[in-house]
């Protein structure tokens, strides 16, 4: 990303007029990251390209909904992005529980830390946070958030009934919250 | 977000949840929905995709098809339009509705000439997708939903929404929610899809006083009907209309248009 968030927020503005350079810059600047984000969760490059395309589109549309007080650019368009892959995998239920035996171990080292040198405390925040839990909960929490793992998904990757894995989730963002907040 | 306590409130869990992303579809599309009317979820959901937006920013980058940009660029290369109808341009889209607050097509006015009767409520349509981008709050922070999936706000006037429903117009799955409204006493409210193709307004049944009501009637209908139709609500005797045609004018309407 070698746009700064000023940088995005100024072609975000650009683009809101209807100025397809800025547009095409800042896709430049963004589509590696929200087709990463897509493809982590998807699997498959297919359906990731479809919904990236898709975003795009409604960010061309959109731009000037983006509001810089309540988020960065990047964070705006990839919750998006994530939010519509989320929707798109579980509509595929049956796919992604059929994938689960592919579904590796997340290792925390693809977590990218130069990701953002921005949001580079945040961060180390979360991290910090997340390490408070239990091996297998950090795990599980992990595997939700990348991997876009289901309640019955995680019941199936821990051997434990999705009530279980219901309880863990609750405690554990619980925990997550506590830490969180200041 | 001032006040914690050590566990999560059913609600604080379902924003967490959503944003981790371990919900089910229904689940998902019944919060997407409730997070318009409520601003409070909203506001947790917020504090989640906040806390959690580090994650999101750390995923890895992957360079996507060479040609994928040009793809792009062609679904929204349309001469003269209004960027809102790019929508129209997607592979899978719904035609037709956009994100602009014109929902009104011409099946909607030639039901309005047709319907004197129903008149009034027809008209409070027309003013839906202003408030639903407006008076309920959509969030910029929350273009979330499938373009499949569709809401309405049925309501008496821009300031009163009293039902939400959510649609997903591939499948024709229907959920409605009051919002602010609680049928009186001895009487139920009935929900009505009305659209000239089909003629007379047609029951999707009596809408529970609180929680989601779904409406599997609606499956008869195409989903080009279920799209441009109008969604009507009446005040019937307890139990529904008694003989398959509403009592009374509608008292709250609205038209879908695509879940932000």
């Amino acid at each position: 990303m070698a746009k700064t968030a000023e940088d995005l927020s100024r072609l975000l503005g650009e683009i809101a007029q209807g100025d397809r350079q800025s547009f095409a810059a800042f896709y430049s600047a963004t589509s590696s990251k929200l087709f990463g984000v897509c493809l982590s969760l998807l699997k498959r490059r297919d359906l990731a390209e479809e919904i990236v395309q898709e975003v795009y589109v409604k960010i061309w549309a959109r731009a000037s909904d983006f509001d810089s007080g309540r988020a960065s650019p990047i964070t705006w368009i990839a919750t998006i992005a994530r939010n519509r892959c989320l929707d798109e995998l579980r509509k595929k239920s049956a796919v992604s529980l059929d994938e689960l035996q592919e579904t590796q171990e997340f290792a925390a080292e693809e977590i990218n830390p130069l990701a953002g040198l921005e949001h580079g405390q945040d961060l180390a925040a979360l991290m910090r946070c997340l390490n408070t839990l239990e091996e297998e909960k950090k795990q599980m929490i992990l595997l939700a958030y990348y991997r876009g793992l289901s309640r019955e998904a995680l019941s199936q990757k821990f051997a434990k009934p999705v009530a279980t894995i219901k309880t863990w989730l609750h405690r554990s963002l619980a925990q997550l919250r506590t830490c969180l907040t200041p | 977000m001032t006040q914690f306590s050590t566990d999560l409130s059913p609600d604080e869990a379902l924003a967490a949840e959503f944003v981790l992303g371990t919900l089910n579809e229904l689940e998902r599309a019944q919060v997407k929905l409730r997070r318009l009317a409520e601003p409070v979820l909203e506001e947790l959901i917020m504090w989640w995709e906040q806390n959690f937006a580090p994650w999101v920013l750390a995923a890895p980058e992957i360079a996507p098809p060479a040609d994928l940009f040009a793809k792009i660029e062609a679904a929204i290369h349309l001469p003269n339009a209004v960027a809102a109808a790019s929508f129209a341009k997607v592979p899978g889209s719904p035609v037709g509705v956009t994100a602009s607050n014109e929902p009104a097509n011409d099946n909607f006015a030639a039901l309005r000439r047709q319907m004197a009767r129903w008149r009034a409520a027809a008209l409070t349509a027309g003013a839906l997708a202003a408030s639903m981008f407006v008076g309920v709050g959509v969030q910029q922070y929350a273009s979330l939903s499938s373009p499949k999936n569709f809401v309405a706000v049925l309501q008496k006037d821009a300031n009163s929404p009293a039902f939400v429903v959510s649609v997903n117009v591939e499948s024709r799955a229907l959920s409605i929610r009051p919002v602010s409204a609680t049928a009186p006493q001895g009487k139920s409210y009935e929900l009505w899809i009305i659209n000239d193709k089909i003629g007379a307004p047609k029951s999707l049944g009596v809408v529970q006083n609180a929680g989601f009501t779904t409406a599997p009637q609606l499956k008869q209908y195409s989903s080009d009907i279920v799209q441009a139709g109008l969604y009507a609500i009446t005040e019937e005797p307890a139990g529904g209309s008694p003989d398959g045609k509403p009592s009374g004018a509608p008292v709250f309407a609205g038209k879908l248009v695509e879940a932000p």
